[in-house]
């Protein structure tokens, strides 16, 4: 058994990464393996927003991740510096920067780098997935 | 010191003003450092232009890393490499630029990234 940690950093839709993690993960955790978290990074954040609408004979990519978080009590990491750059803030920073919404999808958090790092330091390998 | 063994190497593969790409690079390799993970990072390709001296990108209202750069004794991370094949190809001397790097050849570059624990590429 190896303990992953995954670092997407391409966007949805416009990249294959966050698809191709999921499979990764999808097929890491059947197979025994441990994911010990996944952060989103760079262009990787706007997988986070609770707002996106993609048609129905889609895959909804953050329902996706959300239901393979919760089934596997997966920890999704947004990095806070790249969301807010980029719109994606949860209830706390929307207080602090005085924006009249939120749009952080449920079971994502807001995290520093440092958890990245911190993370990379334990695990056997990290993954980047950026296209 | 190419001998080192690191814990992360962050690879620096983009030029100077094309988006954020090169400041999130530097963000996490100075968050590695602060980490006290061993730290490198590697300017290959396009990414040597990072390295020219005076610039000001503040004229197109865009934000360099090159200050940033300049400080990066600050966070004890002084192990900075650069592609001398890259330099070469783009009439560069590592001497000419903004910072020490120590210019690797590729087979130098390739055992660099081959002793290190975990990369990110940007």
């Amino acid at each position: 058994m190896a303990r992953f940690v995954l670092n997407i950093c391409g966007a949805p839709y416009a990249s294959g990464a966050p698809l191709s993690a999921l499979r990764f993960a999808r097929a890491a955790l059947a197979d025994g393996h441990q994911i010990d978290k996944v952060f989103f990074y760079q262009e990787g954040v706007q997988l986070a927003t609770r707002l996106a609408c993609p048609p129905q004979d889609e895959i909804h990519l953050t329902q996706a991740w959300q239901q393979l978080a919760q089934e596997h009590q997966l920890e999704l990491l947004v990095c806070v510096a790249a969301a807010l750059k980029r719109g994606l803030v949860d209830p706390k920073e929307a207080l602090r920067h005085g924006l009249d919404t939120n749009n952080l999808a449920e079971g994502f958090t807001l995290a520093g780098l440092g958890e990245l790092i911190a993370a990379m330091a334990q695990a056997d390998r990290t993954l980047t997935f950026t296209s | 010191m190419t001998k080192a063994h690191y814990d992360l190497l962050v690879v620096m593969t983009q030029p100077p003003l094309i988006g954020a790409q090169s400041k999130e690079a530097l963000d996490t390799a100075l968050v590695s450092a602060t980490f006290d993970r061993k730290t490198a990072l590697a300017f290959v390709g396009e990414g040597v232009l990072q390295l020219l001296p005076d610039q000001q990108p503040d004229r197109v209202d865009s934000k360099g890393i090159q200050a940033m750069l300049k400080a990066l004794p600050l966070y004890d991370l002084d192990a900075v490499f650069v592609q001398q094949t890259s330099l070469e190809s783009r009439k560069l001397k590592a001497d000419e630029l903004l910072l020490e790097a120590e210019p690797l050849s590729d087979t130098a570059l390739a055992d660099l990234i081959a002793s290190s624990n975990n990369h990110l590429v940007f």
